[in-house]
């Protein structure tokens, strides 16, 4: 198969935009992509000071490469949830990548900021790993964003993980979590809330891998010890099965969430008041927040 | 025969002739892979030969 730019042999191959690229094409196609995606959602420009959330993994790994080369302000934040044989794997490439960009990297840990891992939490389950660990992370990111003075938090959130996304909360039928999410998140504007987003949203995890291994970019391809038995990876299987049949449903997802996005966020969540939690202080619509929720219930 | 490795481990496969027959073989969806062949990323229609080295990258990762 030849790049449809230049006719080179095709490293890629994207069926659903009916295109295959050379190395040299994609990488250029890649990077015009997401600014494209930042400028079309109006993320921020290049005044903002961009905290970008990196694991060590290719997405997120992508994503400080590519926003440093954009010319973006970034500073790296890490969160160790404390998962032995898995982000003590991951945090060197990190460490590497914001030695060579010099970007300065900043770690929060699940033990330092919350008292316990996530191998400890685990121990004492009720839920599954995921939902502890997606509000724990979530919190420190922003947190973290807050503190080191961010005008965003930008995170490695690629086509898959939204349209897998998408459908959980359909599952869920989460309504006001769906009208929070987007590429911008939030409803309701707060100082103490860092607004998320995801300038790799329109990117699938496949080109995030060609674009990391064309431009060298080391990274853990280690899969989180805690994923198999979630919702998401069956969600991940059914949705890879489709979109090899019938290429283009995932874009096709996000783009028809994107088209319902503006009802949503008219619709639900609005009435929400956001209020301080009596026992941390941060933002929540209860009386107190679900961080200290889950962290009484594993005690 | 080709040598396949993927996350490390190795093994050796016989009996297909691109690799989109080598997805077949192994039953793996190739919309969860990206392929290097002795050492270049490559398509689905690439031809491969006796000794080729195939990396499978899979596209799955983090949480």
């Amino acid at each position: 198969m030849k790049c449809v730019k230049c006719g080179k042999k095709a490293v890629i191959n994207l069926p659903y935009a009916s295109k295959a690229y050379c190395h040299s094409c994609f990488t250029k196609y890649y990077e015009k992509r997401v600014k494209k995606t930042i400028m079309k959602h109006k993320m921020f420009n290049k005044k903002d000071l961009i905290g970008v959330g990196v694991s060590g993994g290719k997405d997120s790994i992508d994503l400080m490469y590519v926003l440093h080369r954009l010319g973006y302000n970034l500073v790296a934040i890490t969160i160790d949830e404390g998962i032995k044989g898995y982000r003590n794997e991951t945090i060197p490439f990190v460490k590497k990548l914001c030695k060579q960009l010099k970007i300065p990297l900043h770690i929060y840990s699940f033990k330092k900021e919350l008292g316990k891992t996530l191998d400890e939490v685990v121990k004492k389950k009720k839920r599954h790993a995921c939902s502890y660990c997606g509000v724990f992370r979530r919190h420190l990111l922003n947190k973290a964003a807050r503190e080191l003075g961010c005008d965003y938090l930008a995170v490695g959130h690629n086509l898959d993980d939204e349209a897998q996304t998408i459908l959980m909360n359909f599952f869920h039928s989460e309504l006001d979590r769906m009208a929070r999410s987007g590429a911008v998140t939030g409803v309701v504007k707060n100082n103490l809330f860092v607004p998320r987003v995801k300038p790799l949203r329109e990117i699938s995890e496949k080109e995030n891998v060609v674009y990391a291994l064309l431009k060298g970019l080391e990274y853990d391809d280690i899969e989180c010890p805690y994923v198999k038995d979630s919702l998401r990876a069956d969600v991940r299987k059914t949705i890879n099965f489709l979109e090899n049949k019938h290429p283009g449903i995932k874009i096709g997802l996000l783009h028809s969430f994107d088209k319902m996005l503006p009802f949503l966020k008219e619709n639900f969540g609005k009435e929400q008041k956001l209020k301080k939690c009596k026992s941390c202080g941060e933002i929540t619509s209860g009386e107190t927040c679900k961080v200290c929720d889950f962290l009484k219930e594993v005690k | 025969m080709i040598e396949v490795e993927e996350r490390g481990k190795k093994r050796k496969v016989s009996g297909v002739k691109d690799v989109s027959a080598l997805f077949e073989k192994l039953k793996l969806n190739p919309d969860e892979y990206v392929v290097s062949v002795n050492n270049k990323i490559v398509l689905e229609d690439e031809k491969l030969k006796n000794n080729d080295k195939v990396k499978l990258y899979p596209v799955v990762s983090g949480g």
